[in-house]
């Protein structure tokens, strides 16, 4: 078959939402189909040409050169097409669930609440004309339901080699490896640092956009006298540096708000890695079990510091919650013959 | 830096710019102070509506975290950005239909929106340039826009190097109708004359008359025709393996990159005289045999080649160094496309004539007669 896979990109930006792309397409090659991979960029938050960036999106007709289109990355939905399928990452989140937060303070909230309202009125008529919708984790069906009324089933994204990630023992470092944007929260690890009692150590590894917030990051070590406790290796790490530096991790965390999916606790979880994660980060929660494969605490540094602190100290009970980790991860069955079954029914 | 390169593609029709696309993107994050990515944008071979929205596509998609664009062919040069690089490897063909005398109304109007819209990204490109001298004539003439030639390399030079001399000649895609005929009669004649023609389609109108030429001349042992279209580890293979290069199209519009790969794999070209600009660098007796479209011409230089295979082969070797000469690497034309600026390509001297012996205005710091200068 002549599969289009079609996803927004911000060039040069590389995350889970490629990793999706980028290993679906190899995995539907060795199924014996033919994949053309378009990436189109898509500029947020700029409301009039965010409309007409749309528009061009709607303008892309492969009918006659494909037979199915699968759109992963918002809003390559919006592309029209006899046969589609949708794996739903994510809504452009800023007009969806992130809109509670920006509303208020914002100049121009009249205007905002009109792209608001249409691009709600865009996506209901263009993620209907899908002939099914799969989304990442229940938190995003669950948003889609609610916002939407749409219906959809839950597609959970494998590794691309889960093999590759194992575990090399277990040091002293919680490891938090992720794009460092600011809803990604890599200050409140910061934060937690400072209260921490016990000798745990942090490493946060990442590139991201916004330089202002790495600096941040950056200066915030320096200020709490974290130097020696805490790592920021604000660069892209390889695929084989990351198996590494979890591989020999105590435990990982990951703190997000409200995250899709997060692909990083998987990686976790197959290198027999316990994960930390807060109780309002979305999609890895609902694959987190306290007490049994990971530590789910309050989003505040007091309480993040304490679970660093018991996962220092309980090492044994650390351990055993990494090797539960895995065998759930395996138990779950992320499995990409699965999902191509399902996205191409 | 960032830079991302912009081509347009028809999904699953993998051309030969897309290559280029693809190896400039890999030459660029060769140099290691360049981070290069490749936006394809989706294309439809198609009439009026389809183009015009094709172009809109271009012309409304927005960019962040770019610091550079190059863009390589319509309409994806169309795409915004402040730092635009135009290194125009293919045009609308619809663009010129106004100096047709036939063109309907519709036509015109089309054509006309592509230009207007043209000639402004073009005003906005940082610098043009093309490559060919072809390109660079049709944008100076319906858009007013000045530029500086820049030819692509092969595509991969090691594919074609170490070849040996075979008893076949070799050419990618069956000729146009008109040339047929006379290329299948001259081999007729020529006892020793062997030819492969790789990258046949069966869906070609061309290939049943093919077919029934080769069969009615009794030519089935001396013409092998390769079904289905080649990848380019496959024609390279066939090229390097072969006594000389079959060319017999009519030049146009075209890059000429058939005319270099050969000569990186240091075979002589044998072509007709209305071969274009290829012209250049292909020189009777030289690098090639270039002899007008008869049964009769076409006879000789086949005999001429098949019998003298030294000379043959020492032609060959002189069309490796030619294009040693002419430069053409990645290397340096990733140098040329990211040479500090010249100015918007309209001041570059409107057209004003430049001395042989100053700088290439490409910035590739040799005399303008060593470099861009040799095609003038």
């Amino acid at each position: 078959m002549k599969i289009a896979l079609v996803s927004s990109f911000v060039p040069f930006v590389l995350g889970g939402d490629r990793n999706i792309v980028e290993w679906l397409e190899e995995r539907l090659c060795d199924h014996g189909h033919q994949v053309e991979r378009i990436y189109l960029p898509f500029v947020e938050n700029i409301p009039p040409a965010m409309f007409s960036q749309i528009d061009a999106y709607q303008l892309i007709d492969m009918s006659d050169s494909t037979d199915l289109l699968i759109a992963i990355r918002s809003p390559a939905y919006v592309l029209p097409h006899p046969r589609k399928v949708l794996w739903f990452l994510s809504h452009i989140r800023t007009y969806y669930d992130n809109w509670p937060n920006l509303e208020p303070t914002h100049p121009n909230s009249a205007i905002l609440n009109g792209c608001r309202r249409q691009l709600m009125g865009i996506d209901n008529r263009t993620i209907r004309e899908a002939r099914r919708v799969f989304t990442i984790s229940h938190v995003v069906s669950k948003r889609l339901l609610d916002f939407n009324g749409i219906e959809s089933e839950v597609l959970y994204p494998p590794l691309h080699r889960p093999e590759q990630f194992r575990c090399h023992g277990y040091n002293d470092e919680v490891v938090f490896v992720s794009r460092i944007e600011e809803h990604k929260r890599q200050h409140l690890m910061i934060e937690a640092m400072r209260h921490v009692k016990s000798a745990v150590k942090l490493r946060l590894c990442g590139t991201g956009l916004d330089q202002f917030y790495s600096d941040a990051l950056k200066m915030a070590i320096d200020d709490y006298g974290l130097r020696d406790r805490v790592v920021f290796d604000n660069r892209r790490i390889s695929e084989d540096e990351k198996s590494d530096i979890v591989g020999r991790a105590l435990a990982c965390a990951f703190v997000s708000y409200n995250e899709d999916y997060g692909y990083f606790s998987l990686e976790a979880a197959y290198a027999q890695k316990a994960v930390l994660t807060t109780t309002d980060s979305g999609g890895i929660v609902e694959r987190i079990e306290h007490g049994v494969n990971g530590l789910i605490a309050e989003p505040q540094p007091e309480a993040v510091a304490a679970a660093l602190d018991a996962l220092y100290r309980d090492r044994d009970a650390t351990i055993r919650m990494g090797r539960a980790a895995e065998s759930r991860a395996r138990e779950l069955k992320f499995d990409w013959d699965h999902v191509i079954t399902r996205l191409l029914l | 830096m960032k830079i991302l390169v912009i081509d347009s593609i028809v999904p699953f029709e993998n051309d030969r710019i897309g290559e280029i696309a693809r190896a400039l993107v890999h030459h660029l994050n060769a140099r290691g102070d360049i981070e290069s990515e490749l936006l394809r944008i989706p294309h439809r071979n198609g009439d009026g509506e389809r183009l015009l929205a094709d172009m809109d596509v271009c012309q409304n998609l927005r960019l962040e975290n770019v610091d550079r664009v190059i863009a390589l062919r319509f309409p994806s040069y169309l795409v915004h950005h402040r730092h635009k690089t135009l290194w125009l490897l293919q045009q609308c063909t619809q663009s010129w239909v106004p100096n047709e005398p036939t063109a309907s109304a519709e036509d015109r109007k089309l054509s006309d929106i592509i230009q207007s819209d043209d000639t402004q990204c073009f005003t906005e490109c940082r610098r043009i340039f093309v490559g060919s001298l072809a390109l660079g004539q049709q944008i100076e003439t319906h858009n007013h826009a000045t530029s500086h030639l820049l030819r692509p390399p092969v595509i991969n030079p090691v594919l074609l190097a170490d070849g040996e001399y075979g008893d076949y000649i070799f050419a990618n895609g069956i000729p146009a109708p008109n040339r047929l005929e006379i290329l299948i009669k001259a081999i007729s004649r020529v006892s020793a004359a062997r030819l492969i023609i790789a990258g046949v389609s069966k869906d070609s109108p061309q290939y049943e008359p093919l077919r029934g030429l080769i069969t009615a001349n009794n030519l089935v042992n001396k013409v092998t025709l390769e079904l289905g279209s080649l990848s380019h580890d496959k024609t390279a293979s066939f090229l390097k393996r072969a006594l000389a290069y079959l060319d017999l199209s009519s030049g146009g519009n075209s890059l000429g990159l058939d005319t270099i790969e050969a000569f990186a794999a240091a075979k002589p070209i044998l072509a007709v005289t209305d071969f274009g600009e290829k012209h250049e660098i292909v020189i009777d007796g030289e690098t090639g045999k270039v002899v007008p479209a008869t049964v009769e011409a076409l006879a000789n230089a086949l005999d001429s080649l098949f019998s003298d295979r030294e000379r043959t082969i020492r032609m060959g070797q002189a069309a490796h160094q030619t294009l040693n000469r002419l430069d053409l690497t990645w290397p340096r034309t990733v140098e040329t496309l990211l040479a500090p600026d010249l100015g918007p390509s309209g001041d570059q001297g409107n057209g004003a004539k430049i001395r042989r012996n100053a700088p290439c205005p490409c910035g590739s710091g040799k005399r303008y007669k060593h470099c861009h200068g040799r095609y003038n």
